[in-house]
């Protein structure tokens, strides 16, 4: 009778190397999801800030007649750029000084500010090289929307940004385009 | 000529070097260790930085509405990002003084946020120590008030 004595297995060292490579695939993927969830939404903010800090209204007809309009748009767009490069750490070609999951610099695809009074809407498109039309709408349509698709029902500012956002995991990069509408209501507080 | 008695005896004994195959099991098991230790301090990293961040936020909204960074909300906000572990922390170019309604207002926040993390200094030894990340945030708005 021939017993075969068997070899040492190469499962005992394939098996923790197995391990160890799916947990680093596993914490890698993870890492990345917390990454990118938390740079979409660090964009996101600071986009919502960038358009409100850019909605600098005319005061003095506000004090009249209760109109809120953003009356200089150059201005607010050098707000809105300002706002934007500071809260994602932009140079003056906006692109991000730090080390980012952005790729590129960011750029800013649509910049809109709405006037709505009660009789009509001027929509002002504004790029960095200053205004590009601006247009009025006679009486406040219901169908007038901002181009997300938001309807546009008070004062209001638009802006759509684009950048390449960087997989940490297969370094591959995706291009990305956020859009946000803030509206700028009338808020009053009753006090007794 | 061996029995087959003989031959079940050599088969069942103990090889002498068994302890030596379970090396690879704990080696992976300490090096998944040291993984899940260094992702855990990612995380703690990413989600203090977003605290920082919604600190500022809040803060640059009050002073949206009151035109610039009051001293006692300078303070209370020393305090918050201090109880989230951020240390030395200055303001260089806050606005500290009142601006004109639409003037720009700026947030700055320059501090250190100290990391802890695990290094293996010797096999099986795993060593505690501290980083210093250094935290610069800044905000912009405009005077609403």
């Amino acid at each position: 009778m021939h017993l075969v004595k068997k070899d040492k297995g190469i499962m005992e060292y394939l098996f923790p190397m197995l391990l160890i490579g799916f947990v680093v695939l596993i914490i890698l993927t993870l890492f990345n999801l917390k990454l990118v969830k938390s740079t979409m939404y660090a964009v996101e903010d600071s986009l919502v800030m960038a358009c409100l800090a850019s909605a600098v209204i005319d005061t003095n007809r506000y004090g009249i007649d209760e109109t809120i309009m953003i009356p200089d748009a150059n201005y607010a767009y050098v707000c809105f750029v300002e706002s934007l490069s500071a809260s994602l750490h932009l140079d003056n070609s906006l692109t991000p000084l730090n080390k980012s999951i952005i790729k590129s610099s960011i750029t800013i695809d649509e910049y809109i500010i709405y006037n709505v009074t009660e009789t009509r809407i001027t929509e002002i498109v504004v790029d960095k090289f200053g205004i590009v039309s601006s247009r009025d709408v006679n009486g406040v349509s219901p169908e007038m929307s901002a181009p997300n698709g938001k309807p546009i029902e008070s004062t209001s500012v638009y802006a759509k940004i684009t950048f390449d956002v960087r997989n940490v995991v297969n370094s591959e990069t995706a291009r990305v385009s956020k859009s946000q509408l803030v509206d700028i209501k009338q808020t009053y507080s009753l006090k007794d | 000529m061996h029995s087959n008695k003989q031959y079940v005896n050599k088969i069942n004994k103990r090889d002498s070097g068994a302890a030596t195959k379970l090396i690879p099991l704990i080696f992976s098991i300490v090096v998944i260790a040291m993984l899940l230790s260094l992702f855990m301090n990612w995380m703690q990293t990413l989600n203090k930085k977003e605290e920082i961040d919604l600190i500022a936020r809040k803060y640059l909204l009050i002073a949206e509405t009151e035109g610039y960074f009051k001293n006692e909300n300078l303070v209370t906000m020393t305090n918050e990002l201090k109880s989230v572990g951020l240390t030395s922390v200055t303001y260089g170019s806050t606005t500290v003084s009142p601006v004109s309604y639409g003037a720009i207002i700026t947030l700055e926040i320059i501090g250190v946020l100290p990391v802890k993390y695990y290094i293996l200094d010797a096999p099986f030894s795993l060593q505690g120590a501290t980083r210093n990340i250094d935290v610069y945030v800044t905000r912009k708005t405009t005077a609403k008030y």
